[in-house]
């Protein structure tokens, strides 16, 4: 037994081993592939090692990574660095670079890639980013995760999760997490079908709301916490989805009708923001200072009454334009709409805007068409200048597949976003630097310890949104709010000026 | 470990049993599941107690690729359980015939599934259930030969249900409620076995399933269920019927020694009676099975030959013998040939037919965005399956999505067995122009052309084929094929006649199916209109022969006093009940669901 174990013992030692030689090796004008693409990103200085592998055939592997005057070398094809060993590279590396040099022993001889770069940015990530996990599907509901991983590392935890309480015939949906101000003190989701309501969470203190009341025409949809007021904004939205049953594009979800609404958390009072039923208003979003609503909003005078007769060709006429509201958190009154970014007269849809945290740019998902940007290969990112209201596609960050769904750090050197790009449906997480010039640089995919888990994973990514600090709730605690009875609110009218 | 005479008879008659008999049913079940080595697929096996059980099920389903391979696994699983059964309560002599009734109870539980194993969630359900049970009698024998003699014998609860649920979930309360029974027999630690039984087989459950910490994901509904296949049978009563009589005769066999020597042999001839007569014998399901397996291989003679056979069919069989005649081009000349489908799925769980056949269904009439909806939504919301990654992989080929077809094909090949079928689908990969010229995407390009009117998500499979082919233009003779077809099925008599006469107009020349003809030829004829009539004998000079044995048809239909009438339907049935004539007078609802 005790040979066995020394020969199992031996063995895992040498496979851990580098291959000796590889200094010697030549040099190939062979391309490099490796996944996730890592080279020639800006990382942050506390983000989680950048594992990833080598696809080139090789017989053995190593990779050379330089930083500041030292180098470690690493057992490839699959490169992964311990996190303890990877920050203090990081740490030491900030503001420069991380050098990287592929060997691949083929037959016996040694061959050397050209070598790659990554800079180390020394703005941290805000340590938390939480998402919802969930296969790309329509109507069914498999296992559907609120999940919040730690950047720094490879941890992972479930905010809330729809296992705990759905039964064969009593699936549950959860949806729309959002948090105020990057804590995760106060935060809400939704639970729909089974036991539904808005989850709203206010430090230790966690209810549900019955969110439809007076004559709104839904309950709370798109979310945004106010950053300082105990107030969210909602959108109130009509969703519909039709099929296509053979075309590139398998569907289109969009609204009947939307508004926006002010929900009071200390007293469950929902009024109007907007209620145009010649506009559809939606996808709220409060500035950093709070006194300042952007949302989107599409003007549709003949739509509406006769959405049930063809609404295919009307679809493709639904185009949305980013606008701003004015608000004052002391009186609550609302000022007047006013444009931000006209995409409709660039024959293009503008939805989700996302101001930046220092108030100075803002993110909006543009398509051709439409609000559900996800479903549409022409969705791209596109940034706006709040200075001069100048707006740009954010070429760095888009492709020609989706991308949706994007939200700033909060110190506004990065973005989260999540694409498409990789395979056309399972939605991943993307991280890009923002520098102080108004510049995006090349997104990298978000690290996994397995490189390989992209890959793998079944679920799309969705709505990525960061915070400092871990959530202090337990799953099981939120799913005793999820099946308590509800909070209902009632409807106000707006504070005037 | 030494087979006795009865527990190697029961591995023959388990083998056969399955191998002979149920062999669709096993390969159905292997296609259904998926098993990697990699990733989190077996991490998450631990989210709920008792998912070893359903992890070690997942593994050895894979064996079933191969039924005979997959019927001997079974047989040695169920004879395993017989021998520790023969061992644990020590049944020798003519009690040794006892020791195989667990087992035939766990083989009805395979013998009698249905379509329940459409919704199933749980992986590994043909090995899980008899693997639990091998782990509590195993778990049992360890004490009564080490423990239950001993002073605090008792003490083996505890370690027996800590460290046994999370592993093999409620198996492990059923071998500590067999301890405390064997407690009761030798008269020892009577109250100790049962009290630490009882609180600590309540208290475990009820801990794991609400303590913050551990088991996030664990429905604490069912706590007490962990390890059985609670999201299958729900509301079905009868699908635990055979976990329960299994666990009663091991109850009921730690009294062994009192057992009369008489009793063994009437009991497990009662018990393997009961066994044959509980299993499902449902033809169509069987016929269903084999015809899914037909499809999967592009078996087309095949599935008309299973269809043939089974004269009083689902509407499955009909879904399934349509894709049979499009892809041999004998869609609506013989699709009126074979009985209606009325037969409802013999099932008590609520399976509509859209879960059993819309997959392939919507992918061989040409419905390539439904058949990955399906397939999404039935992997999402039951499990991802081998059966729907190969689907999702050939839309996203014929899509030319080819990252999302390698992702699909890599799980596909993560699976052991699926070499044959990766290799034919990713010569695609290596080679994209190859995929207009395969036979069976071939077929479907023509239909691809065709996009119909765009709707809301529709409850049911016909209703949606109806939806997409309810389209007057005519497209391509592929096209007409399934939209002439649809709507024939659905009497959309306005709608047929104008979609004919566009095809007419823009190929005079086309043939007329029998199907076509007789729908032409009745519809023309009754719809008073002198124009259209006129237009259709015109269109009908080719198929005179139809039009011959209408008017023995029309003229019976006339003289016929009552059509509800089942001697009438009886005697029109077999003049013709091969014709769209009998469909359109007495099929009056399809079973859509």
């Amino acid at each position: 037994m005790k040979r066995i174990l020394s020969i199992l013992a031996l063995a895992l030692v040498l496979a851990g081993c580098i291959p000796s030689g590889y200094q010697d090796a030549s040099q190939t004008s062979e391309a490099l592939e490796i996944y996730p693409d890592y080279t020639g990103v800006v990382m942050p200085v506390n983000i989680a090692p950048m594992n990833f592998e080598v696809l080139n055939a090789a017989d053995a592997c190593v990779v050379e990574i330089s930083y500041a005057g030292q180098t470690v070398a690493v057992k490839g094809p699959v490169v992964s660095v311990p996190v303890k060993k990877w920050h203090a590279m990081l740490e030491a590396a900030k503001g420069g670079e991380l050098v990287y040099k592929v060997y691949v022993k083929r037959d016996g001889k040694w061959l050397r890639f050209a070598e790659f770069s990554n800079t180390v940015a020394p703005d941290p990530i805000d340590e938390y980013v939480t998402y919802r996990l969930i296969e790309p599907g329509y109507s069914y509901y498999g296992q559907i995760l609120l999940r919040q991983r730690h950047l720094t590392d490879f941890k992972e935890v479930d905010l809330y999760n729809n296992s705990l309480i759905s039964q064969p015939v009593q699936q549950q949906c959860i949806n729309c997490h959002s948090f105020q101000n990057y804590s995760t003190e106060n935060f809400q989701f939704h639970a729909r079908n089974y036991s539904g309501g808005t989850i709203v969470v206010t430090g230790d203190k966690a209810k549900k709301l019955e969110f439809k009341t007076g004559d709104l025409i839904s309950n709370g949809v798109y979310p945004s916490w106010h950053p300082t007021e105990p107030l969210i904004a909602y959108s109130l939205n009509l969703t519909q989805q039709i099929f296509f049953t053979t075309e590139h594009r398998r569907l289109e979800v969009f609204d009947l009708a939307s508004d926006l609404c002010l929900y009071d958390v200390n007293t469950d009072a929902v009024s109007y923001i907007v209620h145009d039923s010649l506009n559809f208003e939606t996808f709220p979003y409060w500035a950093p200072d709070g006194k300042t609503l952007y949302y989107s909003s599409a003007y549709l005078p003949s739509f509406g009454a006769d959405s049930k007769t063809d609404v295919t060709p009307i679809t493709r006429d639904i185009r949305y334009g980013i606008y701003a509201i004015d608000f004052d958190p002391a009186t609550r009154a609302w000022g007047e709409p006013c444009v931000i970014y006209d995409a409709p007269a660039d024959s293009l849809s503008a939805v989700t805007p996302r101001p930046s945290p220092d108030g100075r740019y803002l993110l909006s998902g543009v398509g051709s068409f439409g609000s559900f940007h996800i479903w549409h290969d022409t969705g791209d990112i596109y940034l706006t200048d709040l200075q001069t209201l100048e707006t740009r596609p954010l070429e760095e960050l888009n492709t020609e597949r989706a991308e949706s769904f994007k939200s700033w750090a909060s110190n506004s050197r990065w973005i989260a976003f999540t694409s498409r790009r990789e395979d056309g449906t399972y939605t991943r997480l993307y991280l890009a630097y923002f520098d102080e010039q108004g510049n995006a640089h090349k997104p990298f995919l978000l690290p996994q310890e397995d490189p390989e888990q992209n890959h793998r994973l079944f679920k799309s990514y969705n709505v990525p949104e960061f915070t400092k600090d871990q959530v202090r709730w337990d799953p099981k605690a939120l799913e005793k709010v999820v099946l308590s009875d509800p909070v209902r609110t009632h409807q106000v009218e707006p504070a005037s000026n | 470990m030494k087979f006795n005479k009865q527990t190697a008879g029961l591995a023959l008659f388990s083998f056969l049993f399955l191998w002979l008999l149920k062999g669709d049913l096993l390969y159905h079940m292997e296609q259904y599941s998926y098993f990697s080595f990699h990733g989190d697929f077996p991490v998450k096996f631990f989210e709920q107690p008792g998912g070893l059980l359903s992890l070690l099920g997942a593994f050895l389903t894979q064996f079933c690729h191969f039924p005979v391979l997959g019927a001997l696994v079974i047989a040695l699983s169920l004879s395993l359980l017989a021998y520790l059964v023969r061992k644990a309560f020590r049944l020798e002599g003519k009690k040794a015939w006892l020791a195989l009734v667990p087992s035939l109870f766990l083989l009805l539980f395979i013998t009698r599934l249905d379509y329940t194993i459409y919704h199933q969630k749980t992986y590994g359900l043909l090995f899980s259930q008899t693997l639990g049970f091998c782990a509590a009698v195993a778990l049992f024998m360890l004490y009564r030969r080490s423990f239950s003699e001993r002073k605090l014998g008792w003490l083996f609860v505890l370690p027996l249900i800590i460290a046994g649920y999370p592993l093999i979930g409620s198996y492990a309360l059923v071998a500590a409620a067999l301890v405390t029974l064997e407690a009761l027999r030798v008269r020892k630690n009577i109250l100790p076995a049962l009290a630490s039984t009882l609180v600590l087989g309540a208290a475990l459950p009820l801990l794991c399933a609400n303590l913050p910490g551990i088991y996030g994901r664990m429905n604490r509904h069912y706590a007490f269920f962990a390890g059985f296949p609670y999201f299958e049978f729900v509301g079905s009563f009868m699908g635990f019927v055979p976990l329960i009589l299994a666990f009663v005769a091991l109850a009921a066999f730690v009294f062994a020694d009192s057992f009369g020597r008489k009793l063994p042999i009437p009991v497990f001839a009662a018990c393997a009676i009961a066994m044959l007569g509980l299993t499902n014998w449902d033809p169509n399901f069987g016929a269903v099975l084999k015809m899914e397996r037909a499809v999967s291989d592009q078996d087309w003679d095949k599935v008309l030959k299973v269809a043939a056979k089974h004269q009083e069919p689902t509407r499955v069989q009909v879904l399934y013998r349509n894709i049979a005649l499009y892809n041999k081009g004998e869609l609506t000349e013989n699709m009126f040939t074979y009985p209606d489908g009325a037969n409802p799925l013999k099932t008590t769980a609520d399976v509509p037919i859209s879960m059993v056949c819309s997959v392939p269904v919507e992918f061989y009439s040409g419905m390539i965005n439904s058949c990955e909806r399906s397939s999404m939504e039935f992997s999402s919301a039951f499990s991802k399956s081998v059966y729907f990654f190969k689907y999702q992989a050939k839309v996203a080929l014929l899509k030319g999505d080819f990252e999302l077809a390698r992702k699909y094909m890599d799980a596909v090949g993560e699976s052991w067995f699926q070499g044959p079928w990766l290799r034919r689908y990713e010569t695609f990969l290596e080679n994209t122009s190859l995929i207009d010229s395969d036979p069976e995407f071939a077929q479907l390009r023509p239909i691809m052309e065709f996009e119909g009117p765009n709707t809301e998500l529709a409850s049911s499979l016909e209703i949606c084929m109806n939806n997409h082919f309810e389209s007057l233009e005519y497209v391509n003779e592929n096209a007409f094929e399934w939209q002439a077809a649809t709507m024939l099925t659905w009497k959309n008599e306005s709608y047929f006649i104008q979609l004919f006469f566009d095809r007419f107009e823009k190929h005079p020349e086309a043939p007329i199916s029998r199907g076509v003809a007789e729908a032409l030829a009745l519809l023309g004829g009754t719809s008073g209109d002198y124009e259209i009539m006129e237009q259709v004998a015109k269109a009908m000079a080719s198929r005179q022969d139809v039009l011959r044995r209408l008017t023995p048809f029309a003229n019976s239909i006339n003289t016929a006093s009552n059509l509800d009438n089942p001697s009438t339907i009886k005697r029109f049935k077999e003049r013709y009940g091969d014709t769209y004539w009998f469909y359109y007078y007495f099929v009056n609802d399809i079973r859509t669901n």
